[in-house]
């Protein structure tokens, strides 16, 4: 008789292994890094502080398309990765190490998608107006990179720890 | 650009005589079509309700708040629309009647799960010609992602960025056309993504996050381009338009927002199910089968603490 293996629900849950659920432990970290990544642009930099125009003159029609893209997942990714944590949690089987690692690293990418793709190449707006702007970039999209470092470190770490 | 935003129902400069002689202005017919219709949507499902009743039978409250508020909303929008016409800002005001009626009025009809309640009270003929609908070919067709999204986002595109939207405007049976679809593709889109009726051929979760993302990004784009570019034929955007393509896109997160909510909630609650079924079986075979092969004794306390 072949071993059926543990059982397993519709959603997909082991429930005899209680071993931390790694891969969507990372995947509810990286979901939730990207909502707060959009989400932080949208109430702190386009709303309070009104440093990032909705559009500008020099926005081309790939920004506008970029934008619309960016902003819809991140809604998304916000609500999917806490329902998602909140099911691990659930479950017991939540690693705390992967979803911090994964959601920095989701927030640093999408950070630096918005930093250099969105902000440079496709000039969709900048990040603040009438200002020197290279003190502001480098503080933007060095945030994003010392994310995706700091997210990396962790998750690696967490590999080496289950060994 | 004057005029935009007129009602579906009944376009400017047309006036209907009333039996008594006195001259009806086209927003007030248009708002007592609205509320007429309205009322006739919430006597159905209040007749529906009276024979569940009668039977003895239950019905979530909540949906049925949810039918009567999508009603509402949706005549309140069609009167904020057909009143945009004198409004100070013309656009910006149909825009906020276009996200009652095609957009939050529509979600709230589908929570409300009318073809349930429909099949639940319905009998005969027309209960047949129902279950042959929703089992028929062009269910089948309607309810698959990508067409839902090309009905959703190509309605709005169509209307807000092609020569439609003009023609809408001096065509009052088109404009109402045209409102029509965008609010039945809204309830479609609603229903297929989180609604309690039965849904042929629904996607799972990944395909309704994937077919929300590509309507949300789809309408963030409409909406964008709106505010930069202004109407069609309109010779760029006025202050009005701005505000009122600004007012498109906001409006539309605030739904996508609700529709991700409603949509992962489902999931987590579904999932949550799964889960006590499993644990329920895995103990029915401890208490039962351990000796057989092949069965896991499985581990399973209230909640496994398991951090690192």
């Amino acid at each position: 008789m072949t071993d059926p293996g543990p059982p397993r629900t519709a959603a997909g849950d082991r429930l005899a292994v209680q071993r931390p659920d790694t891969r969507r432990s990372v995947l509810a970290g990286v979901l939730v890094g990207i909502g707060v990544a959009a989400f932080v642009d949208e109430v702190v930099f386009h709303q309070l502080l009104q440093w990032h125009h909705f559009y500008d003159r020099s926005t081309r029609e790939a920004g506008i398309f970029s934008d619309g893209l960016f902003h819809a997942v991140g809604w998304t990714a916000v609500v999917a990765g806490l329902f998602l944590f909140a099911h691990l949690r659930r479950l017991g089987t939540a690693s705390v190490r992967r979803v911090t690692g994964g959601g920095l690293l989701g927030w640093g990418g999408f950070q630096l998608y918005d930093g250099l793709v969105q902000h440079k190449l496709l000039r969709l707006h900048q990040v603040r107006y009438d200002v020197d702007l290279l003190p502001y970039d480098l503080a933007w999209n060095g945030a994003a990179v010392a994310g995706i470092a700091v997210g990396a470190v962790l998750l690696l770490r967490a590999r080496r720890a289950d060994r | 650009m004057s005029g935009h935003g007129h009602a579906p129902g009944g376009g400017p400069g047309t006036t209907l005589v009333g039996t008594g002689g006195a001259a009806l202005d086209p927003v007030t017919v248009t708002v007592v079509t609205a509320a007429l219709g309205a009322a006739v949507l919430l006597a159905g499902y209040g007749l529906a309700l009276a024979q569940l009743h009668r039977r003895g039978d239950e019905w979530p409250a909540a949906r049925t708040a949810a039918w009567t508020t999508g009603c509402a909303l949706a005549a309140v929008g069609v009167a904020v629309s057909a009143s945009a016409a004198q409004a100070p800002r013309p656009f910006t005001t149909h825009v906020a009647g276009h996200l009652l009626l095609v957009m939050a009025a529509p979600l709230l009809l589908a929570l409300a799960a009318p073809v349930t309640l429909l099949l639940r009270t319905g009998s005969g003929a027309p209960r047949a010609a129902l279950v042959r609908l929703l089992h028929g070919r062009w269910a089948r067709l309607v309810t698959r992602a990508p067409v839902v999204a090309v009905l959703e986002v190509g309605g709005l595109a169509a209307y807000y960025l092609t020569p439609l939207h003009t023609a809408a405007h001096q065509h009052p049976v088109l404009d109402v056309a045209v409102h029509v679809h965008m609010a039945a593709a809204g309830y479609l889109l609603a229903a297929v993504l989180v609604g309690p009726d039965p849904v042929p051929g629904r996607p799972g979760v990944t395909g309704r996050a994937v077919l929300l993302v590509a309507v949300a990004a789809g309408h963030a784009v409409v909406a964008t381009l709106v505010h930069a570019h202004g109407l069609p034929g309109a010779g760029g955007a006025t202050a009005d338009v701005r505000a009122g393509g600004q007012l498109l896109r906001y409006g539309g997160d605030v739904v996508e927002l609700a529709l991700a909510v409603l949509l992962f909630a489902g999931w987590y609650r579904a999932a949550g199910r799964g889960v006590e079924r499993e644990r329920r079986r895995a103990a029915a075979a401890v208490s039962g089968h351990l000796d057989r092969p092949g069965v896991h004794a499985p581990v399973l306390p209230e909640r496994a603490g398991h951090e690192r």
